[in-house]
């Protein structure tokens, strides 16, 4: 009877715990304790296969079945009303996550794995971009941090200095429309919402928040109109344009040399190398100009976390696979080479891999170490930022009132306040009772 | 005795019964007498309109009421009320349109809320509350529908759509691909037979319904080179619709089948063109200059040559009209240039001998008022009394038609018609730099090939469907010879006709 006590207790030793592979500076992984599953999963980061390789070795009860389904967030949204077609796992851009958890597409996952353990791999700031209420949902894993991706022939051919200011940057623009029109210094894109409220975030403010329960929502407040105001002005003298992004006409832009700055993630240098081969050679990456330089900021645009859907029959599996997919450091070594991600969040990246990269050279960059940018990009990303659960209304009303603006129909300062009260109407309309409007949590 | 009585009382019973169903039987779109039109009760039903989907921004206000509502709000689609989209085919019918080509599903992307059926004999009720709204909207507003019943091009796309399809073998159903033997495999023919019995069961009394397409560009995505499929399939499902039908309505409506191909030749020739199973065809009209257009003018010419060559391997013996076009490599082309290549292109195939204008499909985020105008300005004309289009023929006479020698090139015509009516269509051509030395004030034209008689000549504004003239003349050995102001047109729409012809 006593073998069989200490055999159950060493058992039990052993499987609460899987061994961290490589590192004794994190803790080790949970073991599982569910019976044999199968986990699907939509994601549509290209060669996941390698992580989840790894992973299967790790957790031989639990395989995983990846799909690559696109961004097709209607179908996250119609299967939770169908009531089945989820998988288990779930690819989403932070900033559609809190729309999911609102929809109830995905569950909380403190139940299998503590908060505490989720705190050692994640910084506690990004950690809050899969969570709301305290309650966790899924993992981060990339970073959307934003960086600034300029030409260098065109910034050498018409005299223009990289830009660490907005003053700069509005100054660069304008002499570029005045020597040579024909190429914008950069677009704003009619189409992306993460763009808008990205500035904004970089700005050190908000347009709408979470806090105690209820849903704040201010477009107009000091900080949002200062930067809706900068970009308005440089609209009206036509130094920067608006433009539809993603289009086969953009890329063409691209291609072609009439677009000397591309504002967006950090995610975006290895986006234009895959996209505009042509242009090999000619771009270089930059940390984004500051409204105040003693007292930098960056915002997100994209970025995406991993979140167990509420219709998983194996939770506790997926959330194993969530944890460990965004925190290894084998996975993470795949992630970023294999999957081109150039900024993860983990602190695991931080400390384990990142170190590794920082002195590879980009040819597509013209030999640049574009990874310290990067990294210095997603340092000063140092703020929680929680998104509005109805960002999918927020993108395509944007788009309303951008037209407006595109047609001279009204300015891009007056668009504001009415896309404000259009989402606000929208969100009334959804039955959000617990809506602050104009102003912001202190 | 008694039994002399009881067979009288059952013959009683049996033609009564029959005499209510006739009584009672609502009435389905047939084919004219001439064989080139179509007809719906004993009126002319000349087609003007355009395709549409389930889940366009002009239809999907009739999600409002599925389960799928507030999903399609928070996806950001669902911006419109079932009031808009009433008011939406209200503004079709004011605008003269009568038809409307739809999938019975929608497989645009995996997001399977559309499909009618997942997996496979799993009804979707949300997707059978909109086609209920469809046909009620449908006789409201008297417009008639052509419905098929997949929706392959959307489905074929094999990353997303093809792997998160109900007939794909990876989700239990029977396929490997769409190319797997879509038209044969017995369990997708019994699937087709579902999907047709279910929709006769809801909607098949309607008159609302044009004709039952059984099946999307048949020829591309799964009867690639398989000809035999193809026509085995057509047979199998008219033979399965015609039966029902009868059975529960005591008549049918009218089948056809689409196909990629704008100008089908080799077998497949023979298999569309010569099918008793088929009331009449329909193609698809995306050739280069069609789908890419850089003219106005190009893709009329084009227009113009398919429905010539449609009609003449059908020897005239049934409607054809182009169901699908549109800049399919170029949407959303700037509106002034689209309005023009969507105005040219309606004309060029009815003045051909199409049973009407061309099936846009839109490529556009919205219907555009240009094209409205277009479309009312085309009903108006053609609804205007002259031409017996029930017994009027088609036949090609654009070349019977002179125009004086010095606007030979710049003027094209286009025409139908017979020995008694004509429709004719002149298109200038605006594209060619010579247009800007001539006066177009006073152009001759003489039309060759009528019966000795005294005709009726109407000159109309195809952008405003007013009439600018009437001339009544009498044959000069089979010619009638008038004038044509164009000097501020781009094109005028000329219709000829018997004084004596009863419209």
């Amino acid at each position: 009877m006593k073998k069989l006590v200490i055999f159950a207790v060493l058992v039990a030793l052993v499987g609460v715990f899987v061994v961290f592979a490589d590192s004794t500076t994190y803790p080790a992984y949970p073991a599982y304790t569910g019976p044999a599953a199968t986990i699907t999963m939509w994601a549509w980061t290209s060669n996941e296969n390698y992580s989840i390789d790894a992973f299967e070795k790790v957790y031989p009860n639990i395989h995983v079945v990846w799909s690559n389904f696109g961004v097709d967030y209607t179908k996250i949204l119609t299967s939770t009303a169908a009531g089945k077609g989820l998988p288990d796992v779930i690819m989403s851009e932070y900033t559609y996550a809190p729309q999911f958890i609102e929809y109830g597409s995905f569950q909380p996952i403190n139940k299998w794995i503590p908060e505490s353990l989720y705190l050692k791999f994640f910084p506690e700031y990004s950690l809050k971009w899969t969570s709301l209420d305290g309650q966790i949902y899924g993992t981060p894993q990339d970073s959307g941090a934003i960086v600034m991706l300029y030409r260098k022939d065109i910034f050498e051919k018409y005299g223009l200095t990289v830009p660490t200011t907005w003053q700069e940057f509005a100054q660069d623009a304008e002499k570029l429309h005045s020597e040579n029109p024909d190429i914008a210094f950069t677009t704003i894109p009619n189409n992306w919402v993460i763009w808008p409220v990205g500035m904004v975030w970089q700005a050190g403010g908000s347009m709408f928040d979470y806090a105690n329960g209820k849903w704040y929502v201010d477009f107009t407040n000091p900080t949002a109109m200062k930067v809706f105001d900068y970009w308005n002005n440089l609209l009206q003298e036509g130094a920067v344009k608006f433009d539809t992004w993603w289009t086969a006409d953009w890329y063409k832009e691209i291609d072609q040399g009439k677009l000397a700055v591309i504002i967006s993630g950090a995610w975006s240098p290895e986006w234009v190398s895959l996209n505009s081969p042509s242009t090999s050679g000619k771009w270089g990456v930059a940390l984004l100009p500051q409204w105040d330089p003693n007292n930098p900021h960056n915002g997100e645009m994209g970025g995406s976390g991993f979140y167990v859907s509420s219709q998983s029959k194996y939770p506790e599996a997926a959330a194993l696979f969530v944890l460990w997919l965004n925190s290894n450091p084998q996975s993470l070594e795949y992630l970023n080479q294999k999957s081109q991600l150039a900024a993860l969040v983990s602190n695991v990246f931080t400390t384990d891999v990142a170190p590794s990269l920082e002195n590879v050279e980009y040819p597509y960059f013209g030999g640049q170490k574009i990874v310290p940018v990067v990294l210095e990009a997603n340092n000063q990303v140092n703020t929680a930022f929680v998104w509005l659960p109805v960002m999918d209304y927020v993108q395509s009303s944007m788009q309303t009132e951008f037209q407006k603006v595109i047609d001279g129909k009204e300015s891009l300062v007056d668009a504001i306040p009415n896309w404000q009260k259009a989402v606000v109407a929208f969100m009334k309309k959804q039955g959000f009772n617990n809506l602050v409007v104009g102003q912001l949590p202190k | 005795m008694n039994k002399i009585l009881y067979f009288v009382l059952l013959s009683l019973i049996f033609t009564t019964s029959l005499y209510f169903a006739d009584s009672t039987m609502k009435p389905f779109v047939t084919i004219a007498p001439s064989g080139s039109y179509f007809e719906i009760n004993g009126k002319p039903l000349i087609l003007d309109g355009y395709n549409e989907q389930i889940v366009s921004s002009n239809l999907i206000g009739l999600w409002a009421n599925t389960k799928f509502a507030r999903a399609l709000e928070f996806a950001g689609i669902l911006n419109e009320t079932p009031e808009q989209v009433d008011e939406y085919f209200k503004e079709l019918h004011d605008n003269g349109v009568n038809v409307l080509r739809i999938f019975f599903e929608f497989a645009q992307d995996p997001s399977d809320f559309s499909l009618f059926e997942n997996p496979l004999g799993t009804v979707n009720e949300s997707v059978v509350e909109v086609w209920d709204q469809i046909f009620a909207l449908a006789k409201k507003y008297d417009i008639y529908l052509l419905i098929e019943p997949y929706d392959p091009y959307d489905m074929v796309i094999p990353s997303t759509n093809w792997q998160a399809s109900p007939f794909n073998v990876v989700n239990g159903g029977p396929l490997k691909s769409l190319s797997d033997g879509f038209l044969t495999n017995p369990v997708v023919i019994k699937d087709a037979e579902f999907r047709f019995k279910f929709m006769i069961d809801h909607w098949g009394d309607s008159s609302h319904i044009l004709a039952w397409e059984v099946n999307n560009e048949i020829d591309l995505w799964y009867g690639s080179n398989n000809d035999p499929a193809i026509k085995s399939y057509i047979k199998t499902i008219s033979d399965f619709i015609v039966n029902y039908e009868d059975k529960k309505f005591g008549h049918h409506h009218l089948i056809t089948v689409s196909t990629g191909a704008s100008t089908p030749s080799g077998v497949l020739a023979d298999v569309v063109y010569d099918n008793n199973h088929l009331d009449f065809i329909t193609t698809h009209l995306y050739p280069p200059d069609v789908a890419n257009p850089t003219s106005t003018i190009e893709p009329a010419l084009t227009a113009s040559e398919s429905v010539l060559y449609n009609l003449e391997h059908l020897n005239y013996s049934k409607p054809y009209f182009d169901s699908e076009w549109g800049p399919i490599g170029y949407p959303d082309l700037p509106l002034q240039f689209d309005s023009q290549y969507y105005h040219n292109i309606c004309w060029a195939e009815f003045s051909s001998g199409a049973a009407g204008i061309g099936l846009r499909w839109i490529f556009r985020n919205s219907l555009p008022e240009e094209f409205l105008q277009t479309d009312k300005a085309f009903s108006e004309i053609v609804n205007a009394p002259g031409i017996d289009w029930l017994n009027f023929k088609p036949f090609p006479t654009a070349t019977e038609i002179r125009v004086p020698v010095q606007f030979a090139n710049l003027i094209i015509p286009f025409s139908c018609g017979d020995e008694s009516a004509r429709i004719i269509w002149l298109l200038k051509d605006t594209e060619n730099t010579d247009i800007k030395n001539l006066d177009f004030s006073s152009i001759n034209l003489t039309v060759s090939g009528f019966k000795t008689g005294n005709y009726v000549v109407q000159l109309w504004n195809t952008y405003t469907g007013k009439l600018i003239k009437t001339i009544e003349l009498t044959t000069q050995n089979g010619n009638l010879s008038f004038d044509a102001n164009l000097s501020n047109m781009n094109d005028i729409a000329i219709k000829i006709f018997s004084e004596t012809q009863i419209d």
